[in-house]
């Protein structure tokens, strides 16, 4: 091209159509380097550099994009848009940040437990007892993982009827912490809330995990008003959401285990307990049993002895009645002596010398007269 | 002498008066009679009850143990 056909343009226009550029071939890039020259000013914006053996580049975001704290020498991800900035230069503008590579996602992790632990957000006095069983329960996971059916096979064999809401969420990823942070408020914002919200995913690699040791996450399990219990598949680091969490399990079918019982064994003890009664119950009986023929056997005594008691009076009285019988007294040789009246006599001045009297014996009689009275 | 009605209580009650009479003084030779007679009739009587219950009761203890 000739000189003469060269366009000419202004610092300003340059600029402008250099951002055109940029928009149109590379609207987004997604970079991973080393971190360094880390800086936050005035409280909210972030000022970093991206670098590896060969480059540097720079990058400009605010502290909304923070999921944790950061130090120089981290490998990180960060997705932004290219820019040239009129007065500063060429940056690039965070979309999101992420830690890369398990070093980092674990020193990351450290950093930000160290943080949250000063705060008391995994403090032992926080955790609340989740409700055995539940009946309404909300459950964060993916929908398409091996976690969920795993969860939902165990609980059906355990136990029924319990209400489950289900948010289907991003399980790994940038967007992961977003959209389970989300689910978390939505679920504490509903008018007739769960009891509790399971928070779950299978296993994976530390980048996999990533978000469910990022701040927003954790704060958001620490801060939710309904109980939690989070499950993140995996055997060696915990991640942060399960240390804030009320309960943590280590897989997602532990996390069923540990939310309701098991049906078998709870039908087991109503068998036992039944079982129980029903020997309770017999054997009142026959306590119950037993004292009545005792009491009937107190009856028929008592009966027998008032009879008995009565026959032996009855006999006593009729001996006696015997003995004042008067014929009996005749017999032993006294006499009733009666005057013509017929009255009784009973002693001499009741008779004149020559009155009859009748002498009466215990068999015959005799008629006499008074011959003098003294 | 017509039936009588009355409890063993107070036939019993009735011989314990002819008796406590019976053993009394100056007690008249015809009234000493009469009261025997009277305490013969109520020994009978009592003796009749008395046979009665315990046949009741034989036959209720007999109906009620299995």
């Amino acid at each position: 091209m000739s000189p003469e056909m060269d366009i000419e343009l202004s610092v300003s226009q340059f600029v402008a159509l250099h951002n055109q550029v940029l928009e149109y071939s590379m609207p987004m890039v997604v970079i991973v380097g080393e971190l360094a020259n880390f800086r936050v000013s005035k409280g909210k914006w972030l000022y970093f550099d991206l670098k590896d053996d060969g480059a540097v580049v720079r990058f400009f975001g605010t502290v909304y994009n923070l999921n944790g704290p950061l130090e120089d020498g981290m490998l990180l991800k960060v997705r932004g848009t290219p820019r040239v900035h009129p007065l500063y230069g060429f940056s690039i503008n965070v979309l999101t940040l992420q830690p890369a590579g398990e070093g980092t996602i674990k020193r990351a992790a450290e950093l930000l437990q160290s943080q949250l632990e000063a705060e008391g957000l995994f403090a032992p006095e926080r955790k609340r007892s989740l409700p055995y069983p539940p009946g309404h329960i909300g459950l964060i996971t993916s929908k398409e993982s091996a976690a969920y059916a795993d969860f939902m096979k165990i609980l059906d064999a355990r136990w029924r009827g319990i209400d489950i809401l289900v948010a289907n969420v991003q399980v790994q990823g940038e967007v992961a912490p977003e959209q389970i942070v989300q689910a978390i408020n939505d679920f504490n914002q509903l008018a007739d809330p769960p009891e509790v919200l399971i928070l779950t995913r299978g296993g994976g690699s530390p980048e996999d995990l990533w978000a469910f040791s990022s701040e927003a996450v954790t704060r958001a399990v620490a801060g939710s008003r309904i109980p939690t219990l989070v499950a993140i598949g995996h055997e060696i680091d915990i991640s942060l959401a399960e240390l804030a969490a009320d309960q943590r399990a280590s897989t997602p079918s532990n996390a069923a285990e540990l939310l309701v019982p098991d049906r078998a064994n709870v039908l087991r003890d109503l068998q036992v307990a039944r079982q129980s009664l029903g020997q309770l119950c017999e054997q009142t009986f026959r306590t119950v049993r037993g004292s009545v023929i005792l009491y009937r056997q107190q009856l028929m005594r008592s009966a027998a002895q008032a009879l008995t008691g009565s026959r032996l009076q009855l006999k006593t009285q009729t001996d006696m009645l015997r003995l004042l019988n008067p014929a009996v007294i005749l017999k032993r040789g006294y006499a009733i002596v009666r005057a013509a009246t017929g009255v009784v006599v009973r002693a001499a001045t009741d008779v004149q010398p020559g009155e009859t009297l009748e002498i009466q014996f215990a068999d015959s009689m005799v008629r006499a007269s008074v011959e003098r009275t003294s | 002498m017509a039936k009588q009605t009355k409890t063993y209580h107070a036939l019993q009650a009735e011989l314990d008066e002819v008796l406590l009479e019976l053993q009394s003084e100056g007690l008249d030779v015809d009234r000493a009679t009469e009261l025997f007679e009277r305490g013969l009739a109520l020994t009978g009587q009592l003796e009749q009850k008395l046979t009665e219950a315990e046949n009741t009761v034989r036959d209720l203890k007999a109906k009620h143990e299995s």
